[in-house]
């Protein structure tokens, strides 16, 4: 056999020997760009040992776009607030405060707005920005084939005959000069509160035309936010550099570096190994933190609040004494402080704490179990026995959230508890439920985007509201006078009375029992003592990354 | 042999076909609808979901859609991500194989250099509390699942022991941060390469030629090293042809928790996301990486032990 063979046994041993280290040699050259050269951060230590000035974070989940106008998830706002920008902005605390634009006038009719752009704009790469590229960036996002954001832009005058490809750009949105922007819409919205959104925020033409599928304009964005991006290394890390031509002059930190890191375990471990300065916190990890009072623990409130809905056209969601009933058997106190180990906020209406505009004198349906078993014999089914089957709709997604089943789970004992009701918890795929399930109530969770009371109260409560869209299986809520204090609202040019009218309508929409408040979310970071002036937004964001300041260490 | 071979390579073709039939199926008919997925907090849209759900070709036949893949993929187009627009599937394989090869490459340096000497070194001291102490702790160390022993490594390593300065990222083969991670996922096939050497060297040491060679007066090391370490070994090497492929295409856990951008951590993303172009293609390479480790194996024994041939 062997006098057969080409290659003797002895040889081919050798040679697979040789090939494996040839392997190995090329295994040793670099296989991703980042390998390529020493780590950046060993560069760095190199170049100037102490002085740089970089914050570290890390992000678990991944991103879905680094493009604003398409922008997916919160995730994706983190990264945009690093380099991005629009005309306002909204800080912390929700206020719109002014950012690319100097000042602004709006019209008495409250339709038209004119934006004044602060003098010497320029983006990153030093070219100059202009009214004409605010006038690019609105028409591009108008125009473009993702769905992400463009929604937002609806009630600019055009938008409809760009979105459809009829017109290039939205009659709307106009240049006057260099320097001034003047937008029109069809109807009034709170229009400031959509600019602090990334749909409205800036793009540079040039830098998006040279975009291919395999080197995305994005990993290279020319930007006007206080950083740019400087590297990108996918499923690494993302690094941005400061901004030399940003506004209000470069920030003091010379780099902001995103990880790209998954396991939030992991995450923990580097921030307790001095690798990265702020950490996010599972939820699991959240008591030890706080029974040892560490100062680096910061606890912020969300514009993110988790609630029941029923589908008010659907026995025996029809009734509104059954709805009440359901409300009145949920104990979110003791659910709260057992179950969900005292982390989150107890809500009672949906205008979240953090917001302009919360109302902490809501009056929702108390716990109360006697007063729910006489809701249901008030009700037109006068028996808990006579009650249709109820099944509640789980999404997919909510099993993300430890918390989410936990409390489906207390929610679901409680209603058989408290009122005898067996609930049948259905769990779909993703947050669409499907024809079969038919569920008459189910759990959701929303994260308002911008400080804009229109997309909170008028998206849950609104007849018109895709929300409420009954041929489309939705939670079809409908109540004239909530929709007349909406509209009214929505027309108001005076922000408290606005305000007013929204807390009116959330008071009626609560009282109708359509939803069951349970909570506001509540995020919780680590920061470590030498970063000075970093704050949590109440979008989960960090959007004030500009004024942080790394103290030696 | 090359008829051999080219038998082997025709067969490749209809078991990719039913790979990708069954995998389509899955992904067209399991629950999760990607366009909602791409269309994120705008998933009630439903006129952004018909137009997107056009645009991507997802209104169309089963068969249509289906064999328009077949086609692209033979092309070697994958598709683009369906969560992240900007990424091309092609791509992101391409970028992640590599470094998951690498990984695999070192744990494989582990599991031979380390795994042999110990079966090794129980076969030689067989029924000694040697034995059953390299036994008892592989079998112990390969039963911890990945997700327990990352933790452990990291507090112990990093955090106690100060031995290693960081354990996130990738900076290739020539780095510190691949000893831990590599050392995690050799864990597992390192019991079995050890009992396969202990078993193999067992054997040969009750052969006749081994006898003749001590009786021969031959020192211990060359009995040892030349006669029956060899002939021992030579199933095992068949044997980490599949451990390689397990190696590359195993790691999923692994990738997640070290943040290291290789191909498990891709396929455990697109699992989370629903994306299943990513699924589409990790499943038809991770497919192929394994077949044709198999094929190579089987190539590689014929020359290595003399009593196989292929006609």
């Amino acid at each position: 056999m062997r006098q057969t063979a080409r290659i003797s046994r002895r040889r081919f041993i050798q040679g697979a020997g040789g090939l494996g280290l040839a392997v190995l040699a090329s295994a040793c050259a670099p296989a991703v760009p980042a390998a390529e050269e020493e780590s950046p951060a060993a560069q760095e230590a190199q170049e100037e040992p102490a002085a740089r000035q970089v914050l570290t974070l890390a992000q678990a989940e991944p991103f879905k776009a680094l493009d604003p106008h398409t922008m997916g998830t919160v995730v994706d706002l983190r990264y945009h607030e690093v380099n991005f920008n629009g005309l306002v902005r909204a800080d912390v605390h929700y206020n719109i405060v002014a950012e690319l634009a100097e000042s602004w006038e709006v019209s008495d009719d409250l339709l038209n707005y004119t934006f004044h752009l602060r003098e010497g704009l320029k983006w990153s790469d030093g070219s100059p920005f202009t009214a004409e590229d605010v006038v690019y960036s609105l028409n591009r996002n108008a125009a473009h084939e993702d769905p992400g954001t463009k929604r937002w832009l609806a009630d600019i005058v055009g938008y409809e005959s760009v979105r459809d490809g009829e017109a290039e750009a939205m009659e709307g949105v106009v240049a006057v000069d260099d320097f001034t922007v003047s937008i029109t819409l069809d109807v009034v919205v709170d229009f400031l509160a959509r600019l602090t959104f990334p749909a409205f925020w800036m793009v540079q033409r040039a830098n998006v035309e040279s975009g291919t599928p395999d080197d995305p304009w994005t990993q290279r964005a020319v930007s006007t936010g206080p950083f740019a991006i400087k590297e990108f290394s996918e499923g690494q890390r993302i690094v941005y550099e400061s901004n030399p031509h940003f506004y209000e002059g470069p920030p003091e930190l010379d780099e902001v570096v995103w990880l790209q890191l998954e396991d939030k375990q992991t995450q923990l471990a580097l921030y307790e190994n001095d690798e990265i300065d702020v950490v996010e916190l599972d939820t699991v990890n959240v008591p030890r933190f706080r029974e040892a009072n560490d100062p680096e623990l910061v606890e912020v409130d969300l514009i993110w609040w988790w609630y029941t809905w029923k589908k008010v056209l659907i026995p025996p969601m029809d009734d509104i004494k059954v709805r009440q009933a359901f409300n009145a058997a949920i104990d979110r106190t003791t659910l709260i402080a057992t179950v969900l180990k005292g982390l989150y906020t107890e809500a009672h209406g949906i205008i979240p704490t953090t917001m302009p505009g919360h109302n902490p004198n809501v009056q929702d349906i108390p716990f109360d179990p006697d007063r729910a078993k006489q809701l249901i014999s008030e009700s037109s089914y006068g028996d808990v026995s006579n009650l249709p089957p109820v099944k509640f709709f789980q999404p997919g997604w909510s099993g993300i959230f430890g918390i989410a089943p936990r409390l489906i789970v207390a929610l679901q004992q409680m209603w058989q508890d408290n009122l005898g009701i067996e609930i049948e918890i259905k769990v779909e795929e993703f947050e669409y439920e499907s024809a079969e399930t038919r569920a008459q109530m189910g759990i959701n969770s929303t994260l308002a985007r911008f400080p804009d009371l229109d997309a909170i109260v008028w998206e849950m409560a609104h007849s018109q509201s895709p929300r409420n869209a009954p041929d489309l299986n939705r939670w079809g809520y409908g109540n004239p006078e909530v929709d007349a204090l909406l509209d009214q609202a929505r027309y108001t040019g005076n922000r408290s009375e606005k305000q007013e009218l929204y807390q009116q309508a959330e008071q009626l929409y609560i009282t109708d029992a359509a939803i069951m408040p349970i909570m506001f979310n509540r995020l919780f970071v680590l920061v470590k003592p030498w970063v000075k002036n970093f704050e949590v937004g109440p979008t989960s964001t960090y959007p004030n990354t500009r004024n942080v300041i790394i103290e030696p260490h | 042999m090359t008829q051999y071979l080219i038998r082997r390579l025709l067969v490749f073709i209809p078991t990719f076909m039913a790979i990708t039939l069954i995998t389509y199926t899955l992904g067209f008919y399991g629950p999760g609808d990607p366009v909602r997925i791409r269309l994120g907090e705008n998933w009630h849209d439903e006129e952004a979901y018909i137009a997107l759900k056009h645009e991507l070709g997802l209104d169309r036949p089963f068969a249509e859609q289906f064999f328009d893949y077949l086609l692209a993929v033979v092309q070697g187009d994958f598709g683009i991500s369906i969560y992240r627009s900007d990424l091309p599937v092609g791509k992101a394989m391409a970028q992640t194989l590599p470094v998951s090869a690498t990984l695999a490459l070192a744990s494989c340096l582990i599991i031979i250099f380390v795994g042999v000497p110990l079966g090794l070194i129980a076969a030689l001291n067989h029924n000694t509390w040697i034995d059953y102490l390299l036994v008892s702790v592989t079998v112990l160390g390969s039963s911890i699942p990945v997700f327990v022993l990352a933790p452990i490594f990291m507090i112990v390593l990093v955090l106690k022991l100060n031995l290693i300065n960081t354990i996130y990222g990738w900076e290739g083969f020539f780095s510190q941060k691949i000893i831990m991670p590599a050392l995690i996922l050799a864990f597992g096939p390192l019991l079995g390469v050890m009992r396969l050497t202990r078993q193999g060297v067992l054997e040969v040491l009750n052969q006749d030629y081994v006898r003749t060679a001590r009786a021969k007066g031959l020192p211990r090391r060359t009995v040892v090293g030349r006669h029956v370490l060899r002939n021992a070994i030579t199933p095992l090497l068949t044997n980490m042809g599949l451990v390689v492929a397990f190696l590359i295409t195993g790691s999923i856990l692994l990738e997640g928790i070290f943040g290291i951008p290789g191909f498990g951590g891709l396929i455990v993303k697109s699992l989370r996301q629903r994306d299943y172009p990513i699924l589409m293609g990790t499943t038809i390479v991770g497919a192929a990486i394994i077949m044709l480790a198999n094929l190579i194996v089987d190539t590689a024994y014929a020359y290595i032990d003399p009593r196989v041939k292929y006609d």
